[in-house]
C-alpha cells in the first residue's frame, strides 16, 4: 500500500470494517528524491495502492530531468486508464441534480510527455505524443467498460480539427474501436464545445474517453457538478496494477492540519480500492457509510457548505460502520 | 455639436444642442444626486435649433426652483442624475446629415452565420447605423463560395474593422494542417482574444451576476500546426510557447485590466506538467503583473481552474490564457452565462480588431430553421459600433436586445438548444427576436413619426419620439410635439418622471 500524508485519518475506517488489509505506508512528497522508486517498487510487490495527492511544486521550474512525481508513477507502472465516476450523491448540495457521467481518461502520453526543450531563447517547444497503440487501448478499455457496466454511449473528446494528426489518430482509432461495439453508441465532441455542453447540459453524457490533458480538465469539472474535490473517488488502473486516489489530485495544502477535509472521497476511493481486491462487501459497508453519512446524516464539511469536522465525519462513517456491520457476514 | 443622450428604462431623449460647448464649467458645476440641473447661459445662441430652444425655456419655466443659470457659457447642458436614471453623455455624437459612413468587412462565416448577418443587417437598417458593409465568404468547407485569406486581408487593411461570423474547421485529415483561422489571425497578427462573460438579465443561466473576462492567445501554443508522424503510429504535435507572445498577451491584459477597472488578473496554465512552456508563460505574466501593482495578479493549473468556474465562478475577473485553455476557458464560461447564441466575443490586434461570437460554434444544424440566437452577433455588432466610436448607435442596440431579451416576450434560445428543442421548451426564432427589436427600435408604430419610418434618423426625432412614447403612456393619445410643449403640465408630468424616484 502506498499512502500520502494527507490521508492519515483513511486508514480508521476500514480498520472499524475489519477489513483484511494492512497498509505498508510510504511518504512521497513534492520535496524527496529517491522515494519514487521505492514506492513504484512497492507498488508492483503488491499490485495495489490507495495514494492521496503529490504536490507538484511550481517553483522547481528550473528545468528537470525528471517528470513530476506523479506522473512518473502512473508512467512506470503503466497504469494507463483513470477512471472517475461523477456521480450526484442526495443530500449534497449543487446546481445540477442527477449527473451520472463516467469520465476515462488516457493517463500515459499526450500533453504528460515531459519532452520540451527550449530551440531558442524564449522559444520554448512542449511536445504532445499520441500513439495508436495507447489510444487503442484507452478506447477498448472505455468501451469494455460500457459494456460491463451497462452503459449506453461513450463520447469520445478531442481537438482533431486543430491538432489534425494527433488527435486526429485518437479521434480514429476511438471510431474503429467503436465499430467493434455496435450496441454503444459512439459520438464525438471537440473539447470546448464539451466545456459548454457539460456545464450546460451534463445529463447528455454517459461514458467520456479522453486523451489525457482535456481528461484532466473535464475530469475536473465534472467533480466539480457533483461536490468538488472532496467526494469524487478515481482510480487509476493498467494491466497489473491499480492506484486509487481521489478524483481531481488537489493536494487542499491550504487546509492540511485544520482537521476541515472532506475524507469521502479518500474513503470512497478506499472502497473502490477494496471492490477491486475483491473484498466487495468491505467496499460496499464502507461506500454505504459514506453516502449515509452524506445524505441522511448531512454531515457536511466545509467545502460543501457545512460545518463539521473531518474527524466528525469520520466518526460518523465508522457509527455507521459498527452500526450495519452485522448485515454483512464476513468471517 | 454636442448632444445628451438620457435613458431611463424604455425612454431615450437626444437631445441636440448648438454652438460652443464648455463642457468643463458645465460639468464642474453638476452636483450628482439632485434631480435635474439645468445650465443655461445669459447669451443663448441656441437659434441653430428650434426644438432646443424651446425645450430649454420650458425646462426653465417648469423647473425654475433648481435651475442655475451658468454665465459665460454657450451652451444648454441638461442632465438628469437620479439613482435609478442612468445617464450617459455621448461626447461629439456625429450630425446625421453630415455623418461620415464608415466601411466594415464583413464575413458571415458557416453554419447559422450568414443568418445571423441578416439579422444584423436589418437591426442595423432599422436603426440607420452608418456602416457600409463589405461582404467576403470566406469557408474552407463551402470551396465554391470562399474568398482567398489574401482577399479578407487586403479588405481588413483598408478597414481595419470586421464582423465575422465562425468559420467552420473540419475535423480529419484533409491535407493542410493550418486552419483558415489561424491563417486569419496570423497573417492579421490578431493575438488577443476577448470573451466578456457576463449574465444577461433575463437569460437563465446557472449563476447570476456573472461579469469575467477572459483574455486568450491566439496565434501560438497549440495551434502551431506543427504536427508529425515519427514512426506509423506515433504522432508528435508540437506546442510553441514564446515569451514574447506571453508578455505581450500578459501585457494586454493587465492594460485591459487597467483601463477597464478591474481588480485581478489570473493566469490560467499548467506549468505543472509542462514546466518549460507553460513555466514561461507563466514567468512572463507574474513579471508583467510586477509592472501592474494596483492589480492582483493569481496564477491558476487549468483543471483546477474550470472546477472552480463550475463552482464557484464569482471569484474571477479577468484571466488570462494561452491559446487551448483559453479555447477551453471560453467556452466554459460562455456555457455558464447561457450559451454560445448570447456571447460575443472580440479579437484584437495592434492594428486590427475582429468582432465575432465568443464561443465558435457554427450551428449548422440550425440553419435555416429559424431558430438561432441571433443575441451574441447583434452584441458583436454593438461592440463593434462602439470600436468605430459610433456610440450611441451601440448603445441603442444594446439596450434594444437587453430590453427584448429582460421583458421575456421573445425567449431566446439559449443554453442547450438540443434539449430545449426535443422538449418543445423554445417559443421564439431570431426572426421573431428580430422583429421586435425593430420594432422596439422604431418605437411602437402608433408613435413612430414618418421620419423615424423612413429611417432618416435625427436626435430630433429621437428626442420627439421619446416624447410621443412618453405623451402616449399618460395620455393614450397622440399629440403633436408642440402641443405638448403648451402643457405644461405635461412638461412637468414628463421631468417628475424622470426625477420622481
Amino acid at each position: 500500500m502506498l499512502e500520502c500524508p494527507d490521508s492519515k485519518c483513511k486508514e480508521l475506517t476500514p480498520r472499524h470494517a475489519d477489513v483484511p488489509v494492512e497498509f505498508e505506508e510510504f511518504h512521497l512528497s513534492g520535496d524527496s528524491e529517491e522515494n519514487v522508486e521505492n514506492a513504484i517498487i512497492a507498488v508492483q510487490r503488491n499490485g495495489v495502492a490507495l495514494k492521496g495527492n503529490i504536490h507538484t511544486d511550481l517553483k522547481e521550474l528550473i528545468p528537470q530531468k525528471d517528470k513530476t512525481k506523479n506522473v512518473s508513477l502512473r508512467v512506470n507502472l503503466d497504469v494507463f486508464a483513470n477512471v472517475l465516476h461523477c456521480k450526484s450523491i442526495p443530500g449534497v448540495e449543487t446546481r445540477h441534480d442527477n449527473v451520472d457521467i463516467v469520465i476515462i481518461r488516457e493517463n500515459t502520453e499526450g500533453e504528460y510527455s515531459s519532452l520540451e526543450h527550449e530551440s531558442a531563447s524564449g522559444v520554448v517547444e512542449s511536445l504532445k505524443i499520441i500513439t495508436r497503440k495507447r489510444s487503442e487501448r484507452i478506447a477498448k478499455y472505455a468501451f469494455e467498460f460500457a459494456r460491463e457496466n451497462g452503459r449506453k454511449k461513450v463520447t469520445a473528446i478531442h481537438k482533431a480539427n486543430i491538432m489534425k494528426l494527433g488527435d486526429g489518430l485518437f479521434l480514429n482509432t476511438c471510431r474503429e474501436v467503436a465499430a467493434s461495439y455496435p450496441e454503444i453508441e459512439f459520438v464525438d465532441m471537440i473539447v470546448d464545445n464539451c466545456c459548454m455542453q457539460i456545464v450546460s447540459n451534463p445529463w447528455q453524457f454517459d461514458v467520456m474517453l479522453f486523451p489525457n490533458l482535456y481528461g484532466n480538465i473535464v475530469g475536473n469539472i465534472a467533480a466539480g457538478l457533483v461536490g468538488g474535490p472532496g467526494v469524487v473517488p478515481g482510480k487509476n488502473v493498467g494491466l497489473d496494477y491499480a492506484v486509487f486516489e481521489t478524483a481531481t489530485r488537489n493536494t487542499g495544502k491550504n487546509i492540511a492540519g485544520k482537521n476541515q477535509a472532506n475524507p469521502s472521497a479518500m474513503l470512497l476511493a478506499s472502497a473502490l480500492m477494496l471492490d477491486h481486491i475483491g473484498l466487495n462487501n468491505h467496499g460496499q459497508l464502507i461506500r454505504e457509510a459514506v453516502y449515509k453519512t452524506l445524505s441522511e446524516k448531512k454531515i457536511h464539511t466545509p467545502d460543501l457548505g457545512g460545518l463539521h469536522t473531518t474527524r466528525d465525519m469520520v466518526q460518523s462513517v465508522i457509527d455507521e460502520i459498527e452500526g450495519s456491520k452485522h448485515k454483512f457476514s464476513f468471517r | 455639436m454636442r448632444s445628451v443622450l438620457f435613458s431611463r428604462t424604455s425612454l431615450y431623449i437626444t437631445l441636440a444642442c448648438c454652438t460652443h460647448c464648455d463642457s468643463d464649467t458645465a460639468e464642474k458645476e453638476t452636483s450628482p444626486g439632485r434631480d435635474l440641473s439645468l445650465f443655461l447661459p445669459r447669451d443663448t445662441n441656441i437659434r441653430n435649433n428650434k426644438l432646443a430652444k424651446m425645450m430649454s425655456r420650458k425646462l426653465l419655466r417648469v423647473c425654475i426652483g433648481r435651475c442655475y443659470i451658468v454665465p459665460r457659457t454657450s451652451v444648454v447642458l441638461c442632465q438628469l442624475m437620479s439613482s435609478t436614471s442612468r445617464c450617459c453623455q455621448v461626447q461629439a455624437s456625429p450630425a446625421p446629415a453630415t455623418e461620415v459612413r464608415r466601411s466594415v468587412t464583413l464575413i458571415p462565416g458557416d453554419g447559422v452565420g450568414p443568418d445571423l448577418m441578416e439579422s444584423v443587417k436589418e437591426v442595423f437598417r432599422s436603426a440607420a447605423v452608418p456602416v457600409d458593409f463589405e461582404e467576403l465568404h470566406l469557408s474552407e468547407i463551402q470551396h465554391r463560395n470562399t474568398a482567398k485569406v489574401e482577399e479578407v486581408v487586403e479588405s481588413l487593411k483598408r478597414n481595419h474593422v470586421a464582423l465575422k461570423g465562425i468559420i467552420h474547421t473540419p475535423t480529419g485529415n484533409i491535407g493542410e494542417l493550418q486552419t483558415l483561422n489561424m491563417k486569419l489571425r496570423r497573417n492579421l497578427d490578431l493575438f488577443a482574444g476577448v470573451v466578456r462573460c457576463r449574465s444577461i438579465p433575463g437569460v437563465k443561466g446557472r449563476f447570476s451576476n456573472l461579469d469575467f473576462v477572459i483574455i486568450r492567445e491566439q496565434i501560438e501554443g497549440e495551434y502551431s500546426a506543427l504536427e508529425h508522424q515519427s514512426v506509423p503510429g506515433v504522432i508528435e504535435c508540437l506546442k510553441i510557447i514564446t515569451r514574447a507572445n506571453s508578455q505581450r498577451i500578459a501585457k494586454f491584459a493587465f492594460d485591459y485590466a487597467t483601463q477597464h477597472k478591474r481588480s485581478k488578473v489570473t493566469a490560467v496554465h499548467k506549468a505543472n506538467i509542462m514546466k518549460l512552456g507553460d513555466g514561461l508563460f507563466l514567468e512572463s505574466c507574474r513579471e508583467m503583473s510586477k509592472l501592474y501593482p494596483k492589480i492582483k495578479f493569481e496564477a491558476m493549473i487549468v483543471d483546477n481552474c474550470c472546477m472552480q468556474l463550475a463552482s464557484n465562478p464569482h471569484q474571477f475577473d479577468v484571466l488570462v490564457t494561452p491559446n487551448l485553455y483559453g479555447n477551453i476557458v471560453d467556452n466554459l464560461g460562455v456555457g455558464l452565462v447561457g450559451g454560445a447564441g448570447v456571447v460575443p466575443g472580440e479579437s484584437f490586434s495592434k492594428e486590427y480588431a475582429i468582432f465575432e461570437p465568443g464561443a465558435r460554434h457554427t450551428f449548422s444544424q440550425a440553419i435555416g430553421r429559424n431558430i438561432a440566437n441571433p443575441t451574441a452577433m447583434l452584441l458583436c455588432a454593438a461592440n463593434m459600433l462602439k470600436h468605430l466610436n459610433l456610440t450611441i448607435h451601440s448603445q441603442q442596440v444594446i439596450d434594444a436586445v437587453e430590453r427584448v431579451i429582460k421583458v421575456g416576450k421573445v425567449s431566446p434560445y439559449t443554453g442547450s438548444w438540443r434539449l430545449r428543442y426535443h422538449s418543445g421548451l423554445h417559443t421564439g426564432s431570431d426572426r421573431e427576436l428580430e422583429v421586435k427589436l425593430a420594432t422596439t427600435l422604431l418605437g411602437d408604430c402608433e408613435y413612430a413619426t414618418p421620419e423615424v419610418n423612413q429611417g432618416c434618423y435625427t436626435s430630433e426625432c429621437f428626442f420627439r419620439r421619446a416624447f410621443y412614447q412618453f405623451v402616449g403612456f399618460r395620455r393614450k393619445t397622440v399629440m403633436s410635439l408642440d402641443d405638448c410643449f403648451q402643457t405644461p403640465f405635461c412638461i412637468l408630468a414628463f421631468l417628475s418622471n424622470f426625477s420622481d424616484i
